[in-house]
């Protein structure tokens, strides 16, 4: 695991980073306030027609039923200049309650995906819950599809992208995942 | 009895049983007869009232038959149709879209979570991409 800020491995867990002095606590006090957002999907840059945000809308739902445990949120915002989308990220993943209250520790299984229109960047954050079974190679695999959408300013489509690759990745984590269930009761 | 008494009386018996009848029509008491009942039947529930009878003749109009022009069924066929089709095409989406025989994946809840940077929900597991040219200020302050 890297701390977003400055991207050092961090073998064990640890309250700040070792290197950069980074915590939850610093980032309230660099962010502030946690903006208004949406349980499935926020635009703060108005990059997104109404329709194709009612159509997103449908999508991520129907993940949410696919994946009852995860919920996929989205963000797409315009960050003050010289904001690292990895910070944001990770900071918007723990303060905003897109999921209820309950869900922390190993039991958030929450997605998190924030396209930042101003720094052509996008981070995709997973909950604690899923690092078992989702690595940061899976993540970078779910995210790189929507690269050339998101390049041609087609953002609603690079969003679409994610969620397709996410399903297939999460299907097979899912099947490794109750493999080793079946095994022990197999034996039992 | 004599010999004598017997013819005597014989004639007698047969001449009052040819006799009866009249005896019988002049009494001044009625024959017996069965008596009408003292129970009257009365039907159990309300009484349905009788239907009147009609007393005017029916109206019957004549309606003319016209026949329905060919463009006019045409038209109603189509509509049909269009109406079918839109409604088999939209049940379609929404059966399509409640994904009600697809698959749910579920994940096992692991092991409590070693808690990072002070975050309760999410330790930074996360991935990144850029997807276009920075402003060159946004460079200058992320190095």
């Amino acid at each position: 695991m890297k701390c977003p800020a400055c991207a050092t491995l961090l073998p064990t867990p640890v309250p700040r980073c070792p290197q950069c002095k980074l915590s939850l606590q610093r980032l309230d006090l660099k962010f502030g306030l946690v903006p208004r957002h949406s349980r499935y999907l926020s635009d703060r840059s108005g990059a997104l027609a109404l329709p194709e945000m009612d159509a997103l809308r449908k999508d991520l739902r129907l993940f949410e039923k696919k994946f009852p445990q995860i919920l996929l949120s989205v963000l797409v915002t315009e960050l003050p200049i010289g904001t690292k989308v990895n910070e944001y990220s990770f900071w918007m993943a723990n303060r905003a309650r897109f999921s209820s209250v309950e869900k922390t520790q190993n039991d958030n299984f929450d997605l998190l995906l924030v396209i930042d229109v101003v720094s052509k960047k996008a981070a995709l954050v997973s909950g604690y819950g899923l690092e078992p079974y989702v690595s940061e190679e899976d993540l970078q695999d779910a995210l790189q599809p929507t690269a050339a959408p998101l390049r041609a300013g087609k953002i609603a489509d690079g969003i679409r992208a994610c969620i397709e690759a996410l399903t297939a990745i999460l299907r097979e984590a899912s099947a490794r995942a109750a493999k080793p269930q079946e095994l022990e009761l197999a034996e039992l | 009895m004599t010999t004598r008494g017997l013819g005597f009386a014989v004639p007698l018996l047969t001449l009052l049983f040819a006799a009866a009848p009249l005896f019988a029509a002049s009494s001044p008491y009625p024959a017996p007869s069965s008596a009408a009942s003292l129970f009257k039947e009365r039907p159990i529930g309300a009484l349905s009232t009788p239907t009147p009878a009609q007393t005017s003749r029916p109206v019957i109009v004549e309606e003319e038959t016209k026949p329905v022009p060919t463009s006019w069924k045409i038209g109603g066929i189509a509509a049909g149709a269009v109406a079918l089709l839109t409604l088999l095409y939209g049940g379609t989406r929404a059966w399509r879209s409640s994904n009600l025989f697809d698959r749910q994946y579920r994940f096992p809840t692991g092991a409590p979570a070693d808690l990072r940077l002070g975050g309760m929900r999410s330790g930074g597991q996360m991935a990144t991409i850029q997807f276009g040219p920075a402003s060159v200020e946004s460079e200058t302050k992320d190095t």
